[in-house]
Parts: structure tokens; sequence; C-alpha cells
């Protein structure tokens, strides 16, 4: 079976892997709220916002593997938002 | 309008696309998500790609997010082209004022305080491209290769038409074991194979989990950092690997660095999430 020498062009799908599940996030001063696999850190308790629900929708949208820190990080974007002090990531 | 007149204006948070060197043009049009303006905000010689928005998450109906998701990557994608090199966000991060000051002054914060990485960085990525390598195998024309090739399963196949119909049974599930076994031996040996001579042409290379597909076995699933000169050798390369009999191979790209921007541990990658 032959394969193109050049990438061939990428689906939405694979936009969307790559859009929601990786790329950079946000993180100051070593405390990291996280929600789902998209870090993002207090700017100085200051916040970097990241939704939960279009996430959790997107990631069965697109057949993202489900991600095996939900409870543990819904807990932390629940305090987040709160600009709460938060632990470090463990 | 203005990029003076887009700092000062509400909405109050900003929307973070991307990690750019500074290049001349300050302002990209109303290419956003829900056709807000992208214009950057910069710190010495890098500057964030942003547009301005209230202090919320994006969110909506499936057709919406996918969406301002595809809007994200081609943001992404149009500013790479121009800058050079680039450091692209996950979607849906943004940045909020506070008490002490505007969303602005956090990005720009953000940038001074993370410099000398995103600097780093956005050097190290420059000319090179993300590609996309998955490989597949068609499971009944491996199991049928494996069946001819294998010595031993080759033996068990033609005693099991001499055999009773108990008997039989027993040897066909004697195969099937095998088969599975020298199947899974097969792959480990390929994806040695593969990955041996696939990091040759990376700069970097990050294992990706395997994903289901309906039809076809996926046996290795990577995300490479490649020089761009280096690009069409390494789709030879795999050209070859994809010539096999029931090897299936998917290239994507060239994308912007997302897997590997995601990597850098001061700035929220990968590394900090593992730590």
């Amino acid at each position: 079976m032959a394969v193109q020498k050049v990438p061939a062009s990428y689906s939405l799908q694979e936009v969307m892997d790559r859009v929601l599940d990786r790329g950079i996030v946000i993180v100051t001063r070593n405390v990291l709220f996280s929600l789902l696999g998209l870090e993002t850190l207090l700017l100085e308790a200051r916040v970097a916002v990241v939704s939960v629900d279009t996430y959790l929708k997107y990631a069965k949208a697109v057949g993202l593997t489900p991600l095996d820190r939900t409870r543990h990080v819904t807990e932390y974007v629940t305090r987040g938002r709160e600009t709460a002090e938060l632990p470090p990531w463990p | 309008m203005g990029v003076e007149n887009l700092e000062e204006k509400a909405p109050q948070a900003r929307y973070i696309y991307a990690v750019i060197p500074r290049i001349d043009r300050d302002n990209f049009g109303p290419i956003g998500i829900e056709g807000n303006t992208v214009y950057t905000i910069s710190y010495k010689d890098i500057s964030a790609v942003v547009h301005n928005c209230p202090p919320e998450p994006y969110q909506g109906d499936e057709e919406t997010v996918k969406e301002m998701v595809a809007t994200h990557g081609d943001v992404v994608d149009a500013v790479w082209e121009e800058a050079g090199s680039i450091l692209p966000m996950s979607f849906d991060v943004i940045v909020r004022p506070h008490e002490e000051g505007s969303a602005h002054d956090n990005v720009r914060k953000w940038l001074e305080d993370q410099y000398e990485t995103l600097e780093l960085k956005l050097d190290d990525f420059r000319d090179k491209v993300e590609l996309g390598v998955q490989i597949f195998w068609d499971p009944a024309v491996i199991t049928r290769r494996i069946a001819e090739e294998n010595e031993d399963i080759r033996d068990l196949m033609a005693d099991v038409a001499t055999k009773s119909r108990g008997m039989a049974y027993f040897y066909q599930q004697k195969i099937a074991d095998a088969v599975k076994k020298e199947m899974e031996a097969k792959a480990d040996r390929d994806y040695s194979d593969y990955y041996r001579r696939l990091r040759a042409y990376a700069e970097d290379t990050e294992v990706n989990k395997i994903k289901r597909d309906k039809n076809r076995q996926m046996i290795m699933n990577l995300s490479l950092l490649v020089r761009r000169d280096k690009v069409t050798a390494l789709g030879e390369t795999l050209a070859e690997i994809g010539e096999q009999d029931g090897v299936e191979v998917r290239f994507t790209g060239p994308w912007p660095p997302y897997t590997f921007a995601a990597k850098i541990a001061a700035i929220g990658g990968e590394a900090e999430k593992k730590r």
C-alpha cells in the first residue's frame, strides 16, 4: 500500500486532537491547575480559564481516550475558579 | 482598528492562540474565533497572539465548538506562516485581569517571566515542523502472512486436517494462540524497526497512544519534530514501510509543533504534568 512522500493534508479531527489535547498552557509560580489534560496555571492567583464542559464534550466527540484524572482535575478546577491557593500537581 | 485601541478596549480578558517571534505586523485582522480581531502583545522580541474576550471560557454545542477549535487551528497556521516559528497554545486558554493589573498586563508579564524559555524554544522550532505518523496493520493479511511464514504454525495447520473433530478444535485453539503470540512478537519487532528508522530523521519524537480503529490495527502513533529539509526523505522511508503487504501508513502535516510545545516543562507542558 502506497504512502505519499509528502504529508497529506489533515482532517478536522486531527486538528481537534492537537488543538484540544496539546499545545501550551500557562504556568507561573509552579501552581498548576489543570483540567482534563489542558493545563493552565494561575497567573499569581489571577486565573487563566479553560472550559471543562467544552473539553468533555469534545473529548467524546473526537474519540479521545478518556483521561484518568477526571475527578481529581475537576476538583482542582472548581477550586481554581475560586482562585484558591492550589497544591502543586502530584 | 489600531493595536493601541484594541489594548484598551473592553472586554477585559485575552484569549491566547500562540507565542511567536516578534514581527512587523501586529494586527492580523478579524480572523479569530467569532470574528474577533487577532493582534499581538509583545515583550522584547517575542509576541503573544491574542484577541479580546469576556473573562469566561468558550463553550457551546458540538458544532459551535468544532468551529471554534478549527478557527484556533487556522489562526495558528496563519501566524506561523508569517512568523516562521511558533509555540501554539491549547484551545481556550484565557487570561483574566485581576485587581493589580489588566489582562493585557498579565499576558505581557507572562511573556516577561517566561522570556528565556519561550525565546529559546522559538529559536529551536524555527524551520521545523511536526509530522504525525500512524502505522496500521490489516489483521487479516498479517495473520495470513504469519501463518504462511511461521514453521510451527504451518505444521500445526497441516496436523489439524488429520485430526478428529474434538482434536481439531483443540488444535485450532493452539493455532490461534500461536498466531496471537507471533503477532505480538512481530508487532514488537516491527515497532522497534520502524521507530529506529524514523527517529533518524527527527529532532525529537513523541509516542502517542494507540487509537482504536474498526478495520485495522494501529501499531504505531508517533509525532515527529522534523527539519523542513528532511520531510521528503522521511516520506520516502515511510513509503518503503507502506509498501509491505498488509501495512498502511498515515502521514500528516506539516503541523505547527503542538505536541512539542506541550512538552516544555517550564511553561506548563507534559513534563510538568508528570512531575
